[in-house]
């Protein structure tokens, strides 16, 4: 187990050291940062130049840059906004807790949704239910999730006028963004929650229960359900860097104040010290629950150890 | 594990081996209407200029937000115009060439350079193996949505940075997918008695190796296009993808937002597009996955 733990972790850290790695060299990419600061102001002589990139530190090579971002990003210290000049770190704090919000909304809603049609699904085996259990989890695979999220805009906040359409103002503005994520997400995972628990109660262990005269509610949740739990629980913490991508986009839909907003307002304002502070933290989030989901599997499973 | 082991309990739920599998009549009519669907949106792209009523660019602010049809009889416009009076339907036709476009360049890029790398690596093994599951590994673990930022950040957008940051971000779901097809042949008898028989690596990998991995292939890459698809509309919306004056269906909902409140078919229809087309695809996909490998599963 010890070993396991440890190449795992050396795993993620080389992955870590990866992303930061592209996400430091391709941001030096983009340009002179003492240049951008004089954009549309005018010609700034040599001396300006110099100054200020010795000020941000670009006249150092590469490496010692890459050197000081980790060491300074280790410590919380992300550099500072050149539009705002605000720390990112400070930046970053500020939307966390929004996109944590929605993260988790999204997912909450999404179990809702999963698991009881996956277990109704998987104890009425028919042809209708397979066949509508198809049907949803193709429109949820080819609903692009912004539409999804304009729809729902246009008939439950401008129509019904139920709901706020945008904009974060109290926990109702948390129920249209999460929602939309979470029946895109649940449109996969109804078919995992189904598979997986068909699979558990053909197991024997499911028979004997049976022929113990056990009611079968309690079969199914105690027996099944329970033992489906660990693929489905692994399958949602795999999935935290799909959902990412729904979060960044919804967010966008709804003007939620999350992350995803920072990062493409910098991308627009080419405030490239916020780009690489969020998207540096973002996959440091989704590297670690990765890590935590393997590392955590391994401990209930000890089958998957002698993997690779 | 070797692959035997895994496909045994799949091969048992086979029937009798002499009895031709014939597919389920819904099977049959998914993949009709799959194939409806994706023929559509290839003949809009084809087609546009001679299907499109009008110019798609051709802007008339007399008749901006004019409601479809049906909903004002006498209306010209059948599903009706933008907030600057150009005709929806004619962008929606135009539409399908970038979506196809980027579906088709980005996954044919990444299918065969994925192919390609997984072959050899499969075929060869050794270092060369070894780095390029180990970059494969690296790829897969940094999610898209950074990636992409990331990179329309640096290079800005457009639909050559789009379909570049498709192909990049998926070579390695193919690479990984034909190395595990070509390790399972690698040793075969007739692999090896085509090497006896001193017939090159090239050909070998070309003529014996490659077609066992071609329907797997085809099954992903069909998926990956509804997909992509899919990626590229988000990416637009959001202002990473492609140029606003080119007419695509992610850029027409970005469009369409600030007239929500009283033009709702100015962000429905471009919508139905997509969602029309991305089920052919996928309609499609999930009938070849049934017919030639039940394994790959979602």
């Amino acid at each position: 187990m010890v070993r396991y733990i440890a190449a795992r972790t050396a795993g993620a850290a080389i992955v870590l050291a990866a992303i930061t790695l592209f996400v430091a060299f391709a941001i030096r990419l983009t340009g002179d940062p003492a240049v951008a600061l004089f954009e549309g102001a005018g010609a700034p002589s040599r001396q300006d130049i110099e100054r200020i990139q010795h000020a941000f530190g670009t006249d150092r090579p590469f490496v010692v840059q890459y050197a000081a971002f980790l060491a300074h990003g280790v410590r919380g210290d992300l550099g500072t906004s050149f539009r705002s000049g605000q720390p990112v770190t400070a930046m970053i704090a500020d939307r966390a807790g929004a996109t944590l919000l929605l993260a988790v909304g999204g997912m909450a809603v999404a179990l809702a949704i999963a698991f009881p049609l996956g277990v109704y699904a998987a104890t009425h085996r028919d042809a209708l239910t397979d066949f509508l259990i198809r049907v949803a989890s193709l429109l949820g695979l080819s609903f692009p999730n912004f539409w999804l999220g304009i729809m729902l805009i246009l008939a439950l906040a401008v129509r019904l006028r139920w709901l706020p359409p945008s904009g974060d103002a109290g926990p109702a503005s948390l129920v249209l963004p999460s929602t939309t994520l979470g029946i895109i997400l649940a449109s996969t995972l109804v078919r995992l929650v189904r598979a997986t628990l068909l699979d558990t109660l053909g197991q024997p262990y499911v028979r004997t229960a049976r022929a113990k005269g056990l009611r079968e509610l309690r079969v199914v949740v105690r027996h099944g359900l329970r033992n489906a739990l660990l693929p489905v629980v692994t399958f949602i913490g795999l999935q935290f860097g799909g959902l990412l991508g729904g979060v960044v986009v919804l967010e966008n839909v709804f003007a939620w104040p999350g992350l995803g907003q920072l990062a493409l307002q910098a991308v627009s304002y080419r405030d490239y010290p916020v780009v690489q502070g969020v998207v540096v933290v973002l996959a440091v989030g989704v590297v670690l629950v990765n890590l935590l989901v393997d590392l955590s599997y391994g401990l209930l499973n000890p089958r998957v150890r002698v993997g690779p | 594990m070797t692959r035997a082991a895994e496909a045994r309990p799949a091969l048992s739920a086979l029937p009798a081996p002499g009895r031709r599998r014939t597919a389920p009549p819904g099977l049959r009519l998914t993949l009709a209407l799959g194939l409806v669907l994706v023929g559509a949106s290839f003949a809009a792209a084809v087609a546009a200029p001679l299907l499109a009523p009008r110019d798609p660019e051709a802007a008339d602010l007399r008749a901006r937000l004019t409601p479809p049809a049906w909903a004002r009889p006498g209306s010209p416009y059948l599903v009706g115009t933008d907030a600057i009076g150009r005709d929806i339907l004619s962008r929606i036709i135009y539409g399908a060439r970038v979506s196809l476009e980027v579906g088709l360049v980005s996954v044919a890029v990444s299918g065969v350079s994925g192919t390609a790398l997984g072959l050899v690596a499969g075929y060869y093994g050794g270092w060369w193996d070894e780095v390029a599951m180990r970059l494969a590994d690296l790829q897969l673990s940094f999610p898209f949505i950074l990636f992409a930022i990331v990179v329309i950040a640096v290079l800005g957008p457009g639909l050559s940075r789009i379909i570049l940051v498709l192909a990049v971000t998926q070579w390695a779901s193919y690479a990984r997918l034909v190395r595990s097809e070509t390790l399972v042949v690698r040793e075969a008898d007739y692999i090896q008695a085509a090497r006896a028989l001193g017939v090159s690596d090239g050909r070998i990998l070309w003529r014996h190796v490659l077609p066992n991995a071609v329907s797997a292939v085809s099954v992903l890459a069909t998926l990956s296009v509804a997909n992509n698809i899919l990626l590229e509309a988000a990416l637009t919306f959001l202002g990473l993808g492609v140029d606003p004056s080119v007419p695509s269906w992610g850029g027409m909902l970005a469009d369409s937002r600030n007239y929500i409140q009283t033009a709702w078919w100015d962000s429905t229809f471009p919508g139905l597009a997509i969602m029309l087309t991305v089920m052919g695809f996928n309609l499609v996909g999930d009938w070849l996955r049934d017919r030639f490998s039940p394994r790959l599963q979602g």
